[in-house]
């Protein structure tokens, strides 16, 4: 097993070159397929001649306000990857810390930021008991947010049952102007304000990751445990932060979503496939199952590979299911290929 | 009851009480859990029977016809659990094998050569899911979440994005696999014949006791000659088959083969597998146990409907039962 200090080494060995540092870069694959997949979708263009639509005004707007969101949360999945453990409830979270935040605001007539603070808190409920259960239960992960899941959907349907019909129904969020300009307001050309939000999510996660002691033990909890705990990393409580930073992002996604169609459908927590496109992304991104390794760059560019390609299949008009057979194809290979690389760096 | 089918458990706690018995079994907490919920729902039924009506024909009969359902499921996924490996595709197969099979019969293949293709199918996927879970390295819960997208994707294309078809199976068949014996529909007696039958491949075949081994400790089970990829990808093939079983049942007993997909099927019967004292780490458990946690979800739920309380709360049940059940199991590992 290469240890985390075994990898820094050899990075900094090969820092020969521009070019060998940019080989040795974990992204390198990925950026690769992305821009290999979207020169094919220009060449498609080319060829159908505008039949195509992909790379229009509006079909790039609609992509710019979808990827940030499937990003965000992938980048939290990431996180919480590298550090060796899954979140599949993230669907839940994001849907409930919306519908709280909505019902806050409307309902009980608080002011928005009450709102933001209780919907938060909500989140960080949530990636803390996840974190409780895996690590202090000792149950794995993948089980104990399944759990949640459950438990979340009954959450989000109890919450947004309509007392006249007796059935979930969705909810308004009516967000003060302001408010929706800064999340998601219109940045000019195709871009809208979720790119900046992405932008400073990706920058959060950077920091934590690659310039600060947290990140450090992250990629060592989820690489090494036993060499984590001998070197004096608290395994349990740097697991439960990225529990709760993965909560805090999926919810912010929610938010997101919420404040850009401004209504909240109690659906999403059970049909999205939210968890599985996050997971998807951060390994297509080159993040590792078994923890350990991966890149904030790499999630996004994995969310934005996945959401073109669902993009593509619904402007060809293939039926749903086939973009989550693609998902778990997808899945699968780029785990076998993670694999090989891995191991053609171990030896 | 809950020892008298487990000679070698019998014999280890011969020398002590059965209290002490029923606390070690695996299947204990749960035996203790749907007896105190069955005694409930009786006296409930007995003493509301206007409001609770427990105890009706009709109501019976849906609790009796829906418990294989789910059973038969996780029978097979328990199976592959205690081998130490996970399958989320069962799901998946539960739809997609059955139909294949109608859409072929619908068609004009014979009736028998029709169930022949719903289980080359099942097998079809075992083999995949085993094949890449063993030789690829990747862990089984991500395999299965795979291939469960990719078999469902795979289903429309196939059949031409048809919805559902409508049947009408051989005479006979409809009659034995959906009618009554004893007043008991015969779902329930099938799910009675086929736990019987993964119990003797568990506990009296020398295929159980591979699984046992190598979900308890593969490399144990390695040096000891065990051949662990063969026994694994029997596991997976038997998850595949009794799910396609499972799905048999269920059209003939609505007449109509569906692809829609049935939602988190998979989820509960990794459920009532955890439930019913299935280790989530393998090499621990018994059929007694997973036919309990089918039981008890399924009075769980019929007691949710009958009490006319919403729906959530099966959600939110089912959510904590998993993470209590894996608890309680750990707990009574550490006490071995």
């Amino acid at each position: 097993m290469e240890t985390n200090a075994d990898r820094a080494g050899r990075r900094y060995r090969d820092q020969s070159g521009l070019w060998a540092r940019f080989k040795a870069y974990e992204a390198v694959s990925i950026l690769a397929v992305t821009i290999g997949f979207l020169a094919a979708l220009a060449i498609w263009t080319m060829i159908t001649g505008g039949e195509f639509k992909f790379f229009t005004y509006g079909n790039l707007s609609v992509l710019s306000q979808q990827v940030p969101i499937t990003a965000i949360a992938a980048i939290g999945v990431g996180l919480l990857m590298i550090a060796g453990e899954f979140d599949i409830s993230i669907a839940g979270t994001f849907t409930l810390v919306a519908f709280v935040i909505a019902l806050t605001v409307g309902e009980l007539a608080f002011p928005l930021a009450v709102a933001l603070a209780i919907g938060f808190s909500v989140a960080i409920l949530i990636g803390l008991i996840n974190g409780f259960i895996t690590c202090w239960l000792g149950i794995p992960s993948f089980i104990a947010t399944i759990g949640m899941m459950f438990f979340l959907r009954g959450a989000v349907r109890f919450v947004s049952v309509n007392p006249e019909t007796d059935l979930p129904d969705s909810i308004l969020f009516a967000s003060p102007m302001a408010f929706k300009a800064v999340m998601t307001g219109h940045a000019g050309g195709p871009f809208y304000a979720q790119l900046f939000w992405l932008g400073l999510v990706a920058f959060a996660g950077y920091l934590i990751l690659n310039r600060h002691r947290l990140g450090n033990h992250i990629f060592t909890a989820g690489g090494n445990r036993n060499a984590a705990i001998s070197i004096g990393v608290n395994v349990k409580r740097t697991k439960l932060i990225a529990f709760v930073i993965c909560a805090v992002t999926a919810g912010f996604a929610g938010l997101l979503q919420a404040t850009r169609i401004t209504e909240i459908e109690p659906s999403y927590a059970t049909i999205s496939g939210l968890e599985l496109k996050a997971i998807a992304a951060a390994v297509v991104g080159g993040v590792s199952l078994y923890g350990g390794r991966g890149t904030i760059l790499g999630m996004i560019l994995g969310a934005a590979l996945i959401d073109c390609v669902d993009n593509v299949l619904v402007l060809i008009n293939a039926p749903e299911t086939v973009f989550k057979g693609i998902l778990g194809a997808v899945i699968i290979l780029a785990v076998v290929l993670n694999n090989l690389v891995s191991r053609r760096e171990v030896s | 009851m809950s020892t008298s089918n487990e000679p070698d458990v019998a014999r280890r706690y011969a020398a002590k009480s059965w209290a002490t018995r029923l606390r070690n079994h695996p299947a204990g907490p749960v035996f203790v859990v749907t007896s105190v919920l069955l005694a409930g729902c009786i006296l409930a039924g007995l003493l509301f029977g206007g409001d609770f009506n427990f105890l009706s024909s009709p109501n019976t009969s849906l609790v009796l016809r829906a418990i294989p359902n789910f059973g038969l499921i996780a029978l097979g996924v328990g199976l592959l659990m205690i081998a130490g490996e996970f399958d989320l595709s069962v799901g998946s197969v539960y739809v997609v094998a059955p139909f294949a099979m109608i859409f072929a019969y619908v068609v004009g293949v014979p009736w028998l050569l029709a169930i022949a293709l719903a289980f080359a199918i099942a097998i079809l996927v075992g083999l995949m899911n085993g094949v890449i879970t063993l030789h690829f390295g990747v862990p089984s819960f991500i395999t299965t979440l795979g291939t469960m997208f990719i078999v469902r994707a795979a289903a429309p294309f196939i059949v031409g994005y048809k919805r559902s078809l409508v049947f009408k199976a051989p005479p006979g068949w409809k009659e034995v696999m959906t009618g009554k014996t004893f007043e008991v529909p015969n779902q329930f007696w099938f799910f009675l014949l086929f736990s019987l039958l993964a119990y003797l491949l568990l506990s009296r075949h020398k295929i159980g006791n591979h699984f046992i081994a190598v979900g308890g400790d593969a490399r144990a089970a390695r040096f000891a000659g065990i051949n662990v990829i063969r026994t694994k990808l029997l596991a997976f093939v038997t998850c595949s088959v009794f799910a396609t079983i499972a799905g048999i049942f269920q059209i003939m007993r609505s007449g109509k083969a569906e692809t829609n997909p049935q939602l988190f099927i998979e989820l509960y019967a990794v459920a009532i597998c955890v439930i019913g004292g299935v280790s989530l780490f393998g090499g621990r458990g018994t059929i007694i146990g997973i036919m309990l946690g089918a039981a008890m979800l399924q009075l769980v739920q019929d007691a949710i409907i009958l009490a006319r309380l919403p729906g959530f709360y099966l959600d939110m049940f089912v959510g904590m039962m998993i993470v209590v059940g894996v608890v309680l199991n750990q707990a009574i590992k550490k006490r071995y």
